[in-house]
């Protein structure tokens, strides 16, 4: 299967997108990942092997959390919510990504 | 919720998740199909294309479970329960891996339980490793480089030394305890006052030895704590009380604690752990016996800031000064002093033994583990079908391996369990038959660390044996999977080759085994046939001691002993009967002497022989060869000309072509007042000690020419200790009855001890060798079955494997010779690259066992042959069986086989 081998790599990059995604309201499954589709202009097709798998990691290190409630067209779905936890997270990795992207284009551009 | 039980969450609320998980999915599914809806599917269509999109719902859910935490313990109860019910329902194959691994484990268990004990675990004494044994040893003699110390050495050598805390003797002597209901003889010790507070040892009851103590002649006595319960019952108002040795009293002063052993099994000398412990007390005689009475076994405590490279240099330099000092002007031998660490002569003469058979026993637990790892690699082939279904519900392939490796280490923990109970049961059964020279045996037993051992060796063995096996279920993607348990199985040629070489690997460790085990069954076998020198058959002998206060002077004893001897030697079935200080094998005795005009072979040789003093027709009950002259016989009396027989070495070594006989010799120094003794005989070479041992020069004098303060001396008590030798007409225990109800008409209160027939002495001076060969020939045999399984369950595999393809070259013309050697030469192949692998690490591993070899090169050219040709026969045979199916293959069946 290849889109475990894409899980294992880019695990760090979803992981950092959901938060991102939940920045502003709570979403479901589906939710997040359309989301992420529109924000990365569709570089990210998330499947759902993929993303609960880190739906429910995150959750569980207490960054998101979760309850029922009723989706845009009437149907049962778990809402995903950022954590004050989460949002530190958050704050803490995009720090980290901004300077791993600048130290990556550094070094691509000087190659 | 506080972050630590959150993956014990996990596992409570399994259910619960469980369900949420599924809500969840079908949620996410129903947006999905809501979504394709509204870009124009109708809902069944979107339905189909919003399952398709997600793939398999349990894959999903199955990734959503891996990423739980605590999902890794979950998982693994679950694959162990799964394997549990997997055994129950195959309970012949997890038999035969719980079986395997159990004898593998517990035989590995029981030896490290005895290695542990024996070479791991610290001496029982305070800082054990400051603690040397010192010996004297006279350089350039055969068989005395090291030696006990005499008592005059060990005085001047302990006033000089600087560099230990302290310095003690002790001697081994034997006592007759009588003044209770059943008398016995006692092994019992001379220690100086030092010794116990020196190891750090205090008595359980009572006090220890004063110095005063070991200077006057005052008899105190401690017990050990087994005499002490034998024959007292564990009475604390025991100290104070006195007990009769040797028929006089000595007075208790304490009890030693129980599991107290010493001296400790394993050096040359001084080896028997007492009953009895009294005051060295060194007579005047005995600190005056320069060159004479090297048995002094010594023990000394380093100071903490000395090296044993140091001692040992201030060893050499005392060495040489003492005899420079004390030794008489006449008489000045060249001497040595050696020290050596306490735990390595304890423990030294078996630490080779030991690691071998260590190393013998994980040869063969090393191919169990393949034999099991095997078994599985089989068995996986058979559950394809089911490792493939599961793939397809979404476990994935590490986790399918991780089943296999946690099902593989389940079974082992079980055969590990069986072997804790073998274990047990082995080193009960050891410790009784375990030769009595095995040091510190009384330690051994299953204990904390024994069974920790036996916990982690069989995680190992587990995971070991488990892990090719794991390794190759992991990383078959599972279509493949699905395809080949669709054809009906069978291995891929990878996985055969994986399998031919792991016996291939089997046979290489047996010939290490093999080789190992032959070499020292050919030494065992070299050694029974060294000649003893004497002829054991149909010779019985006995030892009897005579104590100071029944026999206070030597015409007593003299009495007493010509007596017996007269009386013995008219019993009906007895042809020879003799009196003897020692037995043959077992001559303890040293002595320096000096030759009238020396030879000129003997300038600069060290004058010291083996001695025995003899008594009656000695040579005929013994069965030694008299080469000249004539052996000691009746006109050998007190007052006649003092004589002496010597063997053929001490002929050779010290007059060479000249002729020994008329030659006189004497005890001590070319000044000593000793009287002259003719030499009137020549006898052949007798062992003084074990057959493996080189044998010494040796004089025997007429016992009938002891002095009468020699005789009576009971200090060393060794001329009134004799031993009672009959070689008789019929089997020689008959004579014992007959024999006792003599010695109780002349003393009724004398125990008479260390029956034995002279065959017994004999096998007991080689039980140890046998004992070897015993155990490394067992733990061969048992490598080679097991070596012989794995070949022919692969063979036997593979034949049913191709049957088809045996079938179509039957078809084809091909006889059934053909297919035999097609299937022979397949197994002999796979047998022949072990040993051609196996015979180089054999040549490279058996220098380490050239102690444990006698008379047998490492390399010997004759055991690696028959290594080779045992190893030949063996692949032969196990290949044999399913080559012969393999001819009665029947065509037409085999091609409908598909």
């Amino acid at each position: 299967m290849g889109s475990a081998r894409n899980t294992d790599l880019l695990r760090g990059t979803l992981d950092l997108l959901i938060l991102q995604t939940l920045v502003a309201v709570p979403l479901h499954g589906l939710g997040v990942a359309r989301r992420i589709e529109q924000a990365t202009r569709g570089a990210f097709a998330v499947g759902p092997g993929s993303l609960f798998p880190a739906l429910h990691r995150l959750e569980e290190k207490g960054w998101l959390s979760s309850e029922w409630g009723e989706s845009e067209n009437k149907r049962r779905a778990k809402y995903y919510r950022l954590t004050a936890a989460g949002r530190r997270r958050l704050r803490h990795e995009t720090l980290n990504w901004e300077r791993i992207a600048v130290a990556i284009a550094r070094a691509l551009a000087t190659a | 919720m506080p972050r630590l039980p959150r993956f014990l969450r996990t596992l409570f609320r399994k259910d619960r998740l469980e369900r949420e998980l599924g809500d969840e999915l079908s949620s996410y599914l129903e947006h999905l199909a809501a979504e394709k809806q509204a870009a124009g599917l109708d809902p069944d269509a979107a339905r189909r294309a919003a399952l398709m999109e997600v793939g398999g719902m349990e894959q999903v859910k199955e990734h959503v479970r891996d990423a739980r935490p605590g999902a890794l313990l979950d998982q693994l109860a679950q694959d162990a329960r799964h394997g549990l019910r997997g055994l129950t329902r195959h309970p012949r194959f997890g038999a035969a891996i719980v079986l395997t691994l159990g004898l593998a484990t517990g035989a590995t268990t029981a030896l490290f339980g005895i290695v542990d004990a024996v070479l791991l675990r610290s001496l029982p004494y305070r800082e054990a490793e400051r603690l040397v044994m010192l010996y004297e040893g006279l350089p350039g003699v055969p068989g005395l480089g090291k030696i006990g110390f005499s008592a005059p050495d060990y005085t001047g050598f302990r006033e000089r030394a600087t560099s230990y805390e302290a310095v003690a003797a002790f001697r081994n002597k034997s006592y007759e305890l009588s003044g209770v209901d059943a008398p016995e003889r006692l092994t019992g010790a001379r220690i100086s006052a030092e010794l116990f507070g020196l190891l750090g040892v205090t008595p359980a009851l009572g006090r220890d030895f004063s110095p005063e103590d070991d200077r006057g002649a005052r008899p105190l006595v401690l017990l050990s704590d087994a005499l002490w319960a034998r024959t007292f019952a564990r009475d604390p108002g025991v100290v104070g009380r006195s007990i009769v040795l040797d028929r006089a009293s000595y007075t208790i002063v304490g009890v030693m604690p129980r599991g107290f052993v010493f001296p400790s099994r394993g050096p040359v000398d001084n080896d028997r752990p007492a009953d009895v412990y009294v005051p060295m007390s060194f007579t005047s005689e005995e600190l005056e016996a320069f060159g004479a009475m090297y048995n002094q076994s010594v023990v000394a405590r380093l100071k903490p800031d000395v090296p044993p490279t140091v001692a040992a240099a201030e060893a050499k330099t005392l060495a040489s000064q003492i005899v420079r000092e004390l030794y008489p002007a006449e008489f000045k031998p060249k001497l040595a002093i050696h020290v050596r660490p306490f735990r390595d002569e304890v423990v030294g003469r078996v630490r080779t033994l030991l690691f071998g058979l260590f190393a013998a026993i994980a040869i063969v637990l090393l191919i169990a583990c393949v034999d099991v790892a095997n078994l599985i690699l089989t068995r996986a082939v058979g559950r394809e079908r089911e490792l493939a279904v599961r793939a397809v519900l979404g476990a994935s392939r590490g986790r399918l391996a991780r089943q296999l490796l946690v099902e593989t280490v389940v079974l082992a923990l079980l055969g590990g369990a069986l072997g804790v109970v073998l274990a047990r049961v082995g080193l009960a059964l050891f410790v009784a038959w375990a030769p009595t020279s095995l040091p510190r045996a009384q330690e051994i037993g299953v204990d904390a660390r024994v069974l920790a051992f036996a916990l982690l060796l069989s995680l190992l063995t587990g995971l070991v044996a488990g892990a090719l096996p794991a390794w190759e279920a992991g990383r078959r993607a599972p279509v493949d999977a699905i395809k080949e348990a669709g054809r009906g199985g069978g291995r891929n040629s990878r996985q055969r080759r994986m399998l031919a070489a792991l016996v291939s690997i089997q046979f290489a460790l047996s010939a290490v085994l093999l080789v190992g085990g032959g070499l020292i069954v050919r030494s065992l076998q070299r050694l029974l046939a060294t000649e003893p020198g004497f002829r054991p058959e149909r010779v019985v002998t006995m030892a009897l001691s005579l104590p100071a206060s029944g026999y206070p002077d030597a015409p007593s004893i003299r009495t007493f002993y010509e007596a017996l001897l007269e009386r013995t030697a008219s019993l009906p079935g007895v042809r020879a009967a003799s009196l003897s200080t020692f037995l043959p094998l077992g001559v303890q005795e040293r002595r320096a002497f000096s030759i009238e005009s020396p030879p000129a072979a003997s300038v600069g040789l060290a004058h010291v022989v083996a001695q025995d003093w003899v008594a009656g027709r000695y040579a005929e009950a013994m069965g030694i060869v008299l080469r000249r002259g004539r052996f000691l016989d009746e006109r050998d009396r007190q007052g006649s000309e003092p004589v002496a027989v010597i063997n053929e070495t001490m002929a050779r070594q010290f007059w060479a072509s000249e002729d020994p006989l008329d030659s006189r010799i004497k005890w001590g120094g070319p000044t000593s007042t000793a009287p002259w003794m003719r030499i009137v005989g020549i006898v052949g070479d007798v062992k003084q000690g074990p057959l493996s041992q080189h044998t010494v020069a040796q004089t025997w004098t007429p016992w009938r020419q002891v002095s009468d303060p020699n005789l009576a001396d009971n200090v060393v008590g060794m001329l009134r200790s004799l031993r009672l030798s009959l070689r008789g007409d019929v089997e020689p225990l008959a004579l014992v009855a007959s024999v006792r109800a003599e010695v109780r008409r002349l003393d009724s209160a004398l125990p008479l001890t260390d029956v034995r027939t002279l065959e017994d002495v004999l096998r007991a001076s080689t039980s140890p060798q046998r004992w070897n060969g015993w155990l490394f020939g067992a733990f061969a045999v048992v490598a080679l079955l097991l070596a012989a399984v794995g070949v022919g369950g692969v063979l036997a595999e593979s034949v049913s494997r191709r049957t088809h393809e045996l079938g179509v070259r039957l078809v084809l013309g091909a006889d059934r010779a053909d297919v035999l050697r097609l299937v022979l030469r397949e197994g002999l192949a796979i047998a022949g690259i072990g040993v051609l692998i196996g015979l180089p690490s054999a040549l490279a591993l058996t220098r380490l066992l050239s102690s444990l070899l006698f008379e047998v090169s490492p390399r010997d050219p004759l055991t690696f042959g028959a290594v080779v040709v045992v190893l030949g026969g063996v692949a032969l045979v196990a290949c044999a069986l399913p080559a012969l199916r393999a001819t009665r293959v029947d065509p037409a069946a085999a091609l409908r086989h598909d």
